[in-house]
């Protein structure tokens, strides 16, 4: 009897089943539950023996296994770089001081890929430009990627004396000698990735000496223009001065390739 | 089909994992961690080189997030040794976890440098490859007018020590890929991007240590 009323209920169920055509997609959903509970399982069982726990620098003998205090200095460096009075930002119109905010937006999460980048800093005005001037000696030398933002949107649509002028003085001031203190050498190097240090340490000058090259390339007949001839020829005269390597060789290549 | 595919979108949304931060890694690193990372992963490309397709596929955000989180799934924090170090990986012991150090943020370096370092790092992690060790550079080690490779300010020599990489397919050789790739093909990066991509690339290039494979690399780069 029970046999029969079970034989019954199941003959039912698979009729309804197949009626409503979702015996695929129940059998499909409870297979990725499925999966999904042995993927979630596997993870929590895979815990790792205790030295892969471990750090890189507690594993070296040789060193201490104190883990140096975490110390968030650029954020501070950060924090009181924007309370500092800029009176050239101050004093922006209404459609600079939108541009301003985008600006200093950018610089502040460190995304230059920013699509505000290309489509609301450029052409920007003369206020503007002073504001950038001004913002760049405000700015911790160490902060070698913000001074190169500032470089970049500079030269990358040179139009005044003033601009020039202003590429000419990253040229002219002292180099970095260490991403921690611009003043000291580092004690040590890491050979690692030094080649990336050191191509930030140069930064502001690489952006600026590049740029101006993406801009030569592009719009050739600026060179037609005596004035901006010479001062760009003074420009990258003043580059070739600088006394790191990699700077003094772009500089001279551009010139180079331009017969300036 | 609509249900196959609706189950398919949820397996694959539910093994997507984002990254496991260990606890001790300050909020703000694990931002700009991911800020940056979210940045790789939206590029998008028309066309690519020879050696980026047998690397990374292809130039998009799809590619170089499989790229990363095949292997890299966990991220610490450490001082990698100390120094300027941005970033290491321990790949005898924990081969799929990276470590970050506070210069991550500390120190000012441009987008696409701090992801090189990352994606050159994520290259080490290979263990099936030998985790790409890097070949000792030669001695001397020269620039191409004759001068010793040494560090700007300390003036230490690079000949002897394990920075240089034989091959493209290494870490230096692979992120100087990326970087040219991104350079020329990357259709939703700012112009600004696409110049740090050159400009980090040509120093990465400088440890490829045979001419041959540098000839061959330049000839990639050429190729449209």
């Amino acid at each position: 009897m029970v046999a029969l009323i079970a034989q019954t209920l199941k003959e039912r169920c698979l009729l309804t089943l197949q009626q409503t055509k979702r015996l695929s997609f129940i059998v499909i959903l409870l297979g990725a539950l499925l999966t999904a509970g042995l993927f979630l399982l596997s993870r929590k069982n895979s815990e790792r023996l205790p030295i892969a726990e471990m750090k890189p620098s507690q594993l070296d003998l040789t060193q201490s296994n104190t883990l140096p205090a975490v110390k968030i200095e650029a954020q501070k460096v950060t924090l009181e770089n924007s309370a500092k009075v800029l009176p050239q930002a101050e004093h922006l119109e209404k459609e600079d001081k939108k541009k301003w905010l985008v600006f200093e937006d950018i610089l502040k999460t460190k995304n230059d890929n920013d699509p505000r980048m290309d489509r609301e800093l450029k052409k920007l005005s003369p206020a503007l430009r002073e504001a950038l001037y001004e913002k760049y000696e405000s700015m911790p030398n160490e902060d070698r990627s913000g001074r190169g933002l500032i470089a970049y949107l500079v030269a990358r649509d040179l139009n005044s004396i003033e601009d020039i002028q202003f590429i000419k003085k990253v040229f002219q001031e002292p180099p970095c000698l260490s991403l921690a203190d611009c003043k000291s050498t580092a004690t040590t190097d890491n050979p690692h990735h030094s080649a990336t240090d050191q191509t930030t340490l140069v930064y502001p000058q690489l952006s600026a000496l590049y740029t101006i090259e993406k801009q030569l390339t592009e719009n050739s007949q600026l060179l037609n223009n005596a004035a901006y001839r010479s001062e760009t020829v003074q420009t990258l005269i003043s580059a070739e001065s600088f006394p790191v390597p990699v700077v003094h060789e772009k500089a001279r290549s551009i010139r180079n390739k331009f017969s300036l | 089909m609509k249900s196959i595919l609706t189950v398919s979108l949820l397996i694959f949304a539910m093994q997507a994992k984002a990254l496991n931060f260990d606890s001790d890694v300050p909020k703000a690193i694990q931002d700009q961690m991911v800020l940056d990372l979210g940045f790789m992963n939206q590029l998008t490309g028309i066309g690519q080189t020879p050696f980026h397709k047998q690397i990374y596929t292809e130039v998009s955000g799809a590619a170089y997030k499989t790229y990363f989180e095949s292997r890299i799934t966990d991220v610490g924090l450490d001082s990698c040794g100390g120094g300027p170090a941005v970033a290491c990986v321990q790949p005898f012991f924990s081969p799929n976890k990276m470590w970050l150090t506070e210069n991550f943020i500390r120190f000012s370096h441009p987008q696409v440098a701090r992801m090189m370092v990352v994606y050159h790092e994520a290259r080490h992690s290979e263990s099936n490859n030998g985790n790409w060790m890097h070949d000792t550079c030669p001695r001397p080690f020269l620039t191409t007018d004759g001068k010793d490779m040494t560090s700007i300010w300390t003036g230490a020599k690079l000949e002897g020590q394990p920075a240089c990489d034989s091959t493209y397919m290494g870490s230096y050789g692979s992120s100087t890929i990326m970087l040219k790739n991104i350079s020329k093909y990357c259709t939703n990066c700012s112009d600004k991007v696409k110049m740090d991509a050159g400009i980090y690339a040509d120093d990465q290039l400088g440890r490829i240590d045979r001419p041959d494979v540098k000839r061959a690399m330049l000839a990639d780069f050429a190729t449209n």
